[in-house]
């Protein structure tokens, strides 16, 4: 490994305090007694370079950024992670690829110049969008989870769909790209940093074309993926990424939105991406409770100590991750919620597998649904 | 690989790549019939031998596309013959959603055929990978340019070859 001192020394791993606040927080050291986010940061400094690419314990981390939160000494755990990948990934290790690595193989189809993908011919009517116009709205794969996870009933094109709705309602027609890629947040996070180039630039290409000053995403991997790590591999983007949460919080607090009555208590998950990642916390919650009617009932864990849904980057999914979704489900039947709205189509689907698993039983069964897909459900006609 | 020379380059004709899963028991002995009866069939499909084709998955598939496959046959028992009971109901089962997802992609769900062959039925097997390479052929190539040994896709599928 080339780059040790660089990767301990960037993410300020060398000014570890030893304290262990991290694992004590840690989602994964909870279920697993042999993962230790400290040890880990122990055994990078003191091993050998060979040890720590070919450690397994590197992959099974959710960068979900919940040490981050805690350290007192500041440690960039999230990067520090995802720079080992990288270079764990050069010598051609990998972690434990769920699904039969068909995500993975998509992601790398994706990146393929001369693809040319039949996004928009299933979209409603009822919705406009433009070639052209100074909003794009970035879909992400909602299309492909529907069509892969069909058997865990999974929506998240409801959500692309809703927030094209809500754009729709605040006068806005956005862009939205025929041929977009997927966003690369799970390539980069698994240490393919080429992979992940590959499709950077192909969206930088497609949006740029549209003329787009602002790009609206409604998926918080995708909102940290365009907003953080393009400008930091590409350089200035010249548009401002925003998330959908804040544009509905802002013409909520303007009035320009208008709901019907709703008699529903639901509980919001914070995803690790928008909320501990991107500090939006408060954007999705003020626009939920504008809707009469609809009563937020925190889970035990919320904002930067909610827990995380157990798995990241389609890689190692076990019977740990399953524990963690276990216990997120726990929590959200516990606050008496009829609902459990999230913002991230990941969460949603890992949090519906474990729902489907045989093992869950009844008690656990809870609705869930996405927050853009809610929020367009709850406007007035 | 980029920057070799195939024998597409060379005849200009397109001669299309085709990963083939095949069932070790009922479709493998219909082809071990093809080729006993010197049946002519298309020669350009790497088969991967499977133990059944209840082990194929979307994984399988799709990586077989991203290694740059124009198509990807799979050949199995008909529905009842399977010899394990349940391999090419499940097979048949996970087709749908991969079907979507190629079509989204914009590859086409055409580039995907799975077909039930009879058990030590040379004639048919020929004829059924006669037409599929017929029709990749009028397809044309996959948009995905990277195209590596095919090995690397029989290592995946954990297939044992026939030395």
């Amino acid at each position: 490994m080339k780059d040790k001192i660089r990767i301990i020394a960037g993410t300020k791993a060398n000014i570890c305090l030893d304290c262990g606040k991290c694992t004590a927080a840690c989602p994964v050291a909870r279920h697993d007694s042999g993962f230790s986010p400290r040890m880990l940061v122990y055994d990078a400094i003191h091993g050998t370079d060979k040890e720590i690419e070919n450690d397994a314990r590197i992959w099974e981390c959710l960068t979900c950024a919940t040490c981050e939160v805690v350290c007192p000494s500041g440690v960039q755990y999230s990067n520090f992670i995802r720079s080992l990948r990288e270079e764990a990934h050069e010598i051609g290790v990998t972690g434990q690829c769920a699904h039969g690595g068909a995500l993975q193989s998509l992601m790398h189809i994706m990146a393929a110049d001369e693809l040319q993908q039949d996004r928009l011919s299933q979209v409603p009517k009822q919705l406009e969008i433009a070639q052209t116009s100074d909003t794009l709205f970035f879909v992400g794969c909602a299309h492909y989870f529907d069509a892969f996870f069909a058997d865990l009933d999974v929506k998240t094109l409801q959500a692309s769909q809703g927030s094209i709705t809500l754009l729709n309602r605040m006068g806005i027609v956005p862009a939205v790209l025929p041929n977009e890629r997927c966003c690369g947040h799970d390539l980069l996070n698994s240490g393919d940093v080429e992979g992940f180039l590959k499709l950077a630039r192909q969206n930088m290409k497609e949006i740029k074309a549209t003329g787009a000053r602002r790009v609206v995403v409604s998926c918080p991997e995708g909102y940290h993926t365009l907003k953080v790590e393009y400008p930091r591999y590409l350089g200035s983007t010249g548009f401002e990424v925003i998330h959908l949460s804040q544009l509905l919080a802002e013409a909520v607090s303007n009035g320009n939105l208008e709901f019907k009555k709703l008699n529903k208590q639901v509980a919001y998950h914070d995803p690790c991406r928008l909320g501990r990642i991107s500090g939006i916390y408060d954007e999705p919650r003020a626009v939920l409770g504008a809707i009469s009617g609809v009563e937020i009932r925190e889970m035990a864990h919320h904002r930067a100590n909610a827990l995380c849904c157990g798995t990241q980057s389609w890689m190692n999914c076990g019977a740990i991750n399953k524990q963690m979704q276990i216990e997120l489900l726990e929590e959200a039947k516990a606050t008496g919620a009829d609902m459990l709205i999230t913002a991230c189509p990941k969460c949603q689907i890992h949090l519906k597998c474990a729902m489907h698993d045989e093992g869950t039983g009844q008690e656990l069964q809870i609705q869930i649904q996405d927050f853009a897909a809610f929020v367009a459900g709850a406007l007035a006609t | 690989m980029e920057g070799t020379l195939t024998a597409e380059d060379i005849t200009q004709e397109f001669n299309p790549r085709i990963a083939g899963f095949i069932c070790n028991w009922g479709a493998y002995s219909a082809l071990d019939m093809a080729g006993i009866n010197k049946q002519k069939y298309a020669p350009n499909v790497n088969f991967i031998r499977l133990m059944c084709l209840g082990r194929i998955h979307a994984g399988l598939i799709l990586k077989a596309f991203e290694l740059g496959a124009d198509g990807v046959l799979l050949l199995g028992c008909p529905s009842g013959s399977c010899y394990y009971g349940f391999g090419i109901d499940r097979a048949k089962e996970i087709l749908p959603p991969i079907k979507k997802m190629l079509n989204l992609l914009g590859l086409g769900s055409k580039r995907l055929h799975l077909s039930e062959v009879p058990a030590g039925d040379g004639e048919f097997v020929a004829r059924e990978i006669n037409s599929f390479e017929r029709r990749i052929k009028k397809l044309g190539p996959s948009p995905i340019k990277y195209r590596p040994n095919m090995i690397a896709l029989q290592q995946e599928a954990g297939a044992f070859s026939k030395e």
